[in-house]
């Protein structure tokens, strides 16, 4: 099979799997709706006259923040599913027999599956994320400022952010890979977005915690991220990066080694 | 013992088995018969109080499953599959079942002995083939000493010792005066093991009755098993 | 009665037992409690927390440790052919939901006490085994990870589960009828507290076993847990107060103090959820063909 036609396979899988597609269109609708409200609000002050604290140029990026729990569900759902057990448990009943009898060379496997999360979570998260500043631009009207500004202000912080989902969507499906098994991966990530995150605490007890991947990947896009000396944006790019890169070589290596 | 009368249940609109009624003899083998589809498990897991019928009743010694006291005392079954969870042992998997009926604990050694699993016993079920995984669903089905037993293709994955154990255990059942339903696919194998039949096509029985009375007429049990089936599908 | 409730209830809790995936989540909650407990007693802050804010604090992150044992303690039986098993063995659907959940509010009751106590002890040990009891915060507010500014910017301020979560009241020091500890002496009053906030981890875990019931995946389970407990409630802050009244917000009432519910109110409020939510899988388990 051409690495073409592997990739346009994994989409084809990934748009057919009911919890792929529940999980992003609440992730998206949810998210939106809230940024929606948060606006409203927004708007509703600035209209009683209280003075304009900077936040309607990144309340909307804020807000949609923990979209980011969409692309996770994507990441770790198209490599989970292929395990999950329906019907007659033993000797079968998982997909990933199938799968590997139609793709054998497993490496092209993954490449294929990660190229696939990479289209996937960068739509869902451009949708979502520029969704987010457009209808907050269109709701604030004349109250906002001009969308050539916004976007000066912005700057790379919203392509900051895209890639901030398409890199921790990547991150959840290597662990996935190695789990097997959905369960930890998403327990283990859907609470690390939450206030309860373990990494931000860890920023908290040491400072060797601004290079885990989620703390240095944040900086690509936050504003007034709530710990002190984190990295610049740039070098928490390339430590997220490193982070994705490293995990999905040790997915493959584990993949390859593995009995299906 | 078993018996089954008008029974209909609809899947979505469309009818999965359509006014079954049949019985069920105390020591005797009942083979029952069908296509894929034709509403055998459907019948089975509505027998097994898995699934509500919308109409009719399946009594087991004139109680519905759901009401029998501790029913793995009275009635033993195997679906598809082991019935375990793959991350549990052989032994804790016939342990809590054991529990809950409050079946003596020694009988789950004894189950497993009997099956022919005692060496796996210590093993988790994921990595049973599909001939361990039936031989524990057997185990299961054994466990409480009942005295009606409901088998859903019971030689499945089975090895050639595995479906000649099955065959003269199901024998020494009914000898016993116990009652035994059992479905399989395997024509040679019902005709050998089993005394009643009933065959069900497209969701309605089409023929119920001792062996020689349903095959008369015809060269063997297959043979009288297409007839049937093709009449009631028209073809 | 088709089989003994004690029968069942016994043979609920050997499924717990004997499933590797229930250990491995009792022994991860209570040891990463103790190490949160231990880290939150040891953040910097300019006023750092007790050994009982710091424990009480760690509770928010073990309720996700309670949430899995939770959802496993019913949807392990859908993940292959075992309900079909459970349900020809105890074919009554109530009297298995209800041995479900006594053997789980057993399991979960162990567990709880048992992580809220390893919390304190590695707060504890942090502050060299005395107790340092004060009305600190610690300074997150924040938000997180990929919470980028969720938690404290803009109209979405300070309603965050984090927040506040070392103001829970009371005296000083050991005050009356000490309860030697550890070493150190931890009052009546913090045991009570303490004490609470194990009461919500068995019953934050039992919501995720209502909505396991309902849900019957595992995976599908903890992403709907997870968000109605850890994500929604922070995020909803920022745009109506009645995002207090979510389970987790409200049920967390009851061992740290916040805006709006008194503990008593907030545990009212997480019962009527568990009420309803227990009374809704019990229906749809007793009604669905298996």
């Amino acid at each position: 099979m051409s690495g073409y036609g592997a990739v346009g396979a994994e989409l084809r899988k990934l748009v057919t799997l009911p919890s792929a597609l529940v999980a992003t269109a609440l992730g998206t609708v949810f998210t939106l709706g809230v940024t929606a409200m948060s606006v409203g609000r927004l708007r509703d002050r600035l209209d009683a006259g209280a003075p304009d604290d900077g936040s309607r140029l990144d309340l909307a990026l804020n807000m949609s923040a923990p979209g980011v729990i969409s692309v996770i569900v994507l990441g770790i759902v198209i490599i989970s599913s292929e395990y999950a057990v329906n019907g007659k448990d033993a000797g079968g009943g998982r997909q990933i027999p199938v799968t590997l009898t139609a793709v054998p060379r497993r490496g092209r496997l993954l490449a294929a599956k990660a190229v696939a999360l990479v289209l996937a979570s960068g739509a869902v998260a451009a949708v979502t994320i520029g969704g987010a500043i457009l209808m907050s631009r269109v709701m604030l009207g004349d109250r906002g400022t001009p969308m050539g500004e916004v976007v000066a202000a912005l700057g790379w912080r919203p392509a900051g952010a895209v890639a901030y989902w398409v890199l921790t969507a990547l991150i959840a499906f290597a662990v996935t890979v190695m789990t097997r098994s959905g369960i930890v991966p998403m327990v283990a990530f859907i609470a690390n977005t939450t206030l309860v995150s373990v990494t931000f605490l860890l920023t908290k007890v040491t400072p060797l915690a601004r290079y885990l991947p989620d703390v240095a990947g944040a900086q690509m896009f936050a504003t007034g991220y709530p710990a002190e000396s984190m990295v610049e944006p740039l070098t928490g790019a390339f430590v997220m990066a490193g982070w994705a890169v490293a995990l999905l070589a040790v997915a493959v290596t584990v993949f390859l080694r593995r009995d299906a | 013992m078993i018996e089954i009368t008008g029974l209909t249940k609809y899947h979505g609109g469309r009818a999965a088995i359509q006014d079954v009624s049949f019985a069920v003899r105390p020591g005797r083998v009942t083979g029952f018969l069908g296509p894929n589809g034709a509403g055998k498990s459907s019948t089975l897991r509505i027998l097994l109080g898995l699934d509500r019928a919308d109409a009719g009743s399946a009594l087991i010694g004139g109680r519905p499953y759901r009401e029998l006291r501790d029913p793995l005392r009275t009635v033993g079954s195997l679906l598809e599959g082991s019935g375990a969870h793959r991350s549990r042992t052989a032994r804790a998997h016939l342990g809590w079942v054991a529990h809950s009926n409050g079946i003596p604990k020694r009988r789950v050694g004894e189950v497993l002995e009997q099956v022919g699993l005692a060496d796996a016993a210590g093993r988790r079920v994921g990595g049973f083939s599909l001939g361990m995984g039936q031989r524990l669903g057997m185990a299961a089905a054994l466990l409480g000493e009942p005295a009606v037993l409901v088998l859903d293709e019971p030689v499945n994955g089975l090895d050639p010792d595995g479906i000649r154990w099955i065959r003269r255990l199901l024998r020494e059942y009914a000898a016993d005066g116990r009652t035994v339903l059992l479905s399989s696919h395997l024509m040679s194998e019902m005709a050998e093991t089993a005394d009643d039949l009933v065959v069900i096509s497209a969701g309605r029985v089409i023929a119920a009755g001792p062996l020689a009375e349903v095959t008369a007429g015809h060269a063997s049990l297959e043979e009288a098993f297409f007839a049937l089936t093709d009449a009631a599908s028209g073809r | 009665m088709s089989n003994h409730p004690w029968n069942t209830v016994a043979a609920e809790l050997a499924k717990l037992r004997t499933l590797p995936a229930v250990l491995v989540t009792i022994a991860v909650t209570v040891v990463v409690a103790a190490g949160l407990g231990a880290a939150l007693a040891a953040a910097p802050s300019d006023r750092p927390l007790g050994a009982v804010d710091a424990a009480l604090h760690a509770v928010d992150y073990a309720q996700t440790g309670l949430l899995v044992l939770g959802v496993l303690a019913v949807a392990s039986e859908y993940a292959g052919s075992q309900a079909r098993t459970t349900l020809t063995a105890v074919p009554g659907r109530l009297l298995l939901m209800a041995g479900k959940v006594t053997a789980y509010l057993i399991t979960g009751g162990m567990t709880a006490l048992l992580t809220v106590a390893a919390a304190l002890t590695g707060a504890m040990i942090v502050h060299g085994g005395g107790l340092v009891r004060d009305d600190g915060r610690l300074d997150s507010g924040g938000p997180v990870g990929g919470g980028g500014s969720v938690g404290d910017d803009g109209p979405v301020g300070g309603g965050g589960l984090a927040d506040g979560a070392g103001l829970v009241n009371g005296g000083g020091l050991a005050d009356g009828g000490g309860l030697v500890s550890g070493g150190g002496l931890v009052g009546g009053e913090d045991v009570a507290v303490l004490l609470r906030a194990a009461a919500y981890l068995v019953l934050i875990g039992l919501l995720a076993l209502a909505v396991a019931a309902l849900v019957r995946d595992a995976v599908a389970a903890s992403a709907v847990v997870l968000a109605l407990v850890l994500v929604l409630p922070p995020v909803l802050a920022g745009v109506t107060s009645l995002a207090g009244y979510l389970p987790g917000a409200a049920g967390a009432r009851l061992y740290q103090a916040g805006a709006g519910l008194s503990p008593f109110e907030g545990g009212l409020v997480l019962g009527c959820w568990l009420a309803a939510a227990l009374a809704v899988a019990a229906i749809s388990f007793i009604r669905r063909d298996a």
